[in-house]
């Protein structure tokens, strides 16, 4: 509208087409050849948003979206006792509008300049999130299932607050911010213990939903100018979440959850070609099951777990080296040679941790950490024409 | 000059490859001791037993205390039957008075320590083992091996689910395989049975059992695999098996179908 003013609006509408999955068997295999039903929906939004500056210090940007999900037929659609069991099975046709969620989702930032070197910002937004991504293993899979929301799970939704401080240091030489966010969530979704999620028409049945919530603190310093240049970032986190048939009902932290995350990095121009660097990474492993016990059943050592995520992976670190060597340089061309280590001090970090009967021994068990790599160094040529 | 790059490139990928898998110290809590039955009752003439141990610590060496002194009584509840076990030995408890029956629902009761742990499982109909026979099969590190192959077919309607177990050479192999027909309803299925613990050499005597199970004594098995040791899929979420014994009990109560099969590999 003006200079100070600036108002933005749009619409969109997706249909989406999710086909979960198909066995094709032969007639001599043991299995049917099968077809999950496909899922459809319908996804709309609308949205408005404000750009404004009614004093010069200060900014606002704020909007609203307004989000439909309307889950759409063909297909069976089937309800579930708290046990998992199919309760009661409804059949629509093609086109009709099973059940659709609405949902608003504001957002609002502002920003206020303290001085020509320092600002203050603050922002809270809601967001909500349709299609689902269900991954029972340590690592993604092709196998992972996409599931769009449905009469049985809500679409998830989440509210973020966060508040930063930002701050440059001698004419821009260096830059500090902090921040601060809290987020609530709502409708996560984890799985029943011994969940089948691969071929599975009632899939939903292995799910269970509850709550979770992250909070945080984010500092980042960085030096610009000089030979001497680099950063550092420090993060402060906690993730976790709450379901009531897991963990007793108790707050759990979620497997990504990373506690301290930190990142050295530094880069020195040793001279006009030569360029080194160096970064160092440390973060916190994890959140795991492990035992706190073992039986015997069948023939075979069992372990006994009590918490759901009450461990951790040894914590993550590793320091990467690089040596840049500049050619020569054209109005046409240009090229590097940089010799790098990934991994210089070559720590084992640790991918998994399986427990087992000791193989040399069966009268006792061990724990085995498996690593993927260790040093690599490296030889790689720019160019650029 | 050529040579000392060899040893360059070599020294470079020794490096690179070095060991990547240790044991290693895992500090871990200690939990309260759990009680663990293990109870079974067959369409085969007796006698059953029921096993009754405690769990330990992780680091603790592996033998489990067996637990006395508890009363253990098996019911009919179909016929509505009780029988006391008898302890035959420390932990172990006996039953030679019934004979299991197709279609008839079972319930174990565990008496110890001041509680009471229950268990019901429902023997399900017989389902013929055609035949066994082995195949032979190229595993991951391209070695061949021999594994055995059920054939039977599976009744129609969904809800079978089938154990199965083998005895080589007088040796259980420490292997868990249990099968449902969600997939495979109505098929006549030729599944090997693969294991990675022992290997099956031509002349062999592999006595093999085909048992019927009930769901819940499948979902058992199938939750188990997860927390067993020999397992090569490690779940992001390992968790107890579901067990069908209230209480807090870990363990099961299988009432299930036996077709033994005595065969010489080849």
């Amino acid at each position: 509208m003006n200079a100070d003013n600036k108002i933005d609006f749009g619409f969109s509408a997706i249909h989406h087409t999710i086909s979960p999955g198909v066995i094709t068997a032969s007639s001599a295999s043991s299995y049917n050849s099968l077809t999950l039903q496909n899922k459809y929906s319908l996804e709309n939004a609308v949205y408005v948003s404000h750009e404004w500056s009614p004093a010069g210090k200060l900014h606002f940007n704020y909007g609203l979206r307004a989000t439909s999900f309307s889950v759409l037929g063909p297909g069976n659609f089937y309800t579930y006792d708290t046990v998992g069991n199919t309760k009661d099975t409804a059949t629509y046709g093609h086109g009709k509008f099973v059940k659709t969620y609405f949902n608003l989702e504001p957002r609002l930032s502002l920003s206020w300049q303290l001085n020509d070197a320092s600002s203050i910002k603050a922002a809270y937004n809601r967001n909500t999130q349709v299609l689902h991504l269900l991954s029972n293993s340590t690592s993604s899979n092709p196998t992972d299932i996409w599931i769009p929301s449905s009469i049985n799970v809500k679409p998830g939704i989440s509210d973020q607050v966060s508040l930063g401080y930002y701050r440059n240091f001698d004419n821009n030489a260096y830059e500090f911010s902090s921040e601060v966010y809290y987020k609530n969530m709502q409708n996560q979704i984890d799985y029943k213990n011994g969940a089948q999620l691969i071929a599975n028409e009632v899939v939903e049945s292995q799910l269970v939903f509850g709550q979770g919530r992250a909070y945080g603190l984010e500092l980042f310093f960085k030096k610009k100018v000089g030979r001497f240049t680099g950063w550092v970032s420090y993060t402060v986190s906690r993730t976790e979440l709450k379901i009531n048939s897991v963990n007793n009902g108790n707050w759990y932290p979620a497997r990504q959850d990373r506690t301290h995350d930190l990142s050295l990095v530094g880069i020195y121009q040793a001279g006009k070609k030569w360029t080194l660097s160096a970064t160092w990474v440390y973060y916190t492993g994890n959140a795991v099951s492990f035992p706190s016990g073992k039986y015997q059943v069948a023939g075979l050592t069992a372990f006994y777990y009590t918490e759901r995520n009450g461990y951790r992976m040894p914590a993550y670190h590793r320091m990467d080296v690089a040596a840049t060597l500049q050619g020569k340089k054209t109005k046409k061309f240009e090229s590097s040679w940089t010799f790098s280590i990934y991994n210089l001090y070559g720590r084992e970090n640790a991918y998994s941790i399986v427990f087992q009967n000791d193989p040399d021994d069966p009268t006792k068990t061990q724990a085995l950490q498996y690593a993927l790599f260790r040093f690599i160094p490296s030889v790689t040529y720019n160019f650029k024409f | 000059m050529k040579r000392r790059n060899i040893v360059f490139v070599t020294a470079i990928l020794v490096l690179v490859a070095a060991a990547c898998k240790k044991v290693i110290n895992v500090d871990l809590n200690n939990a309260d001791p759990h009680i663990v039955i293990e109870g079974e009752i067959t369409n085969n003439p007796g006698p059953y037993q029921v096993r009754i141990t405690h769990t330990v610590n992780f680091s603790s060496g592996n033998t489990y205390p067996p637990v006395s002194g508890a009363t253990v009584t098996m019911t009919d509840s179909t016929v509505k039957r009780s029988f006391v076990l008898n302890e035959t030995s420390p932990g172990t408890y006996t039953t030679n008075q019934l004979t299991g029956i197709p279609k008839h629902i079972y319930r174990l009761s565990v008496q110890t320590g001041g509680r009471e742990y229950l268990a019901t499982s429902t023997m399900p109909g017989t389902v013929a083992l055609d035949s066994v026979t082995f195949a032979e099969n190229t595993d991951f590190n391209g070695k061949k091996d021999i594994n055995a192959v059920v054939n039977f077919r599976d009744p129609t309607g969904l809800g079978n689910y089938y154990q199965f177990t083998e005895v080589l050479n007088g040796r259980l192999i420490p292997n868990i395989f249990v099968f449902e027909d969600r997939l495979s309803d109505a098929r006549y299925v030729e599944q090997p049975l693969y294991n990675d613990s022992t290997y099956l050499q031509k002349g062999d005597t592999l006595v093999l059992t085909m048992s019927c199970i009930d769901k819940n004594i499948y979902n058992y098995f199938f939750t188990l695999v997860n927390v067993t040791g020999n397992n090569n899929f490690q779940s992001a979420t390992p968790a107890n098996p579901v067990t069908n014994f209230n209480n807090g009990a870990l363990g099961y109560f299988n009432a299930h179908t036996v077709n033994r099969t005595r065969i010489v590999v080849y």
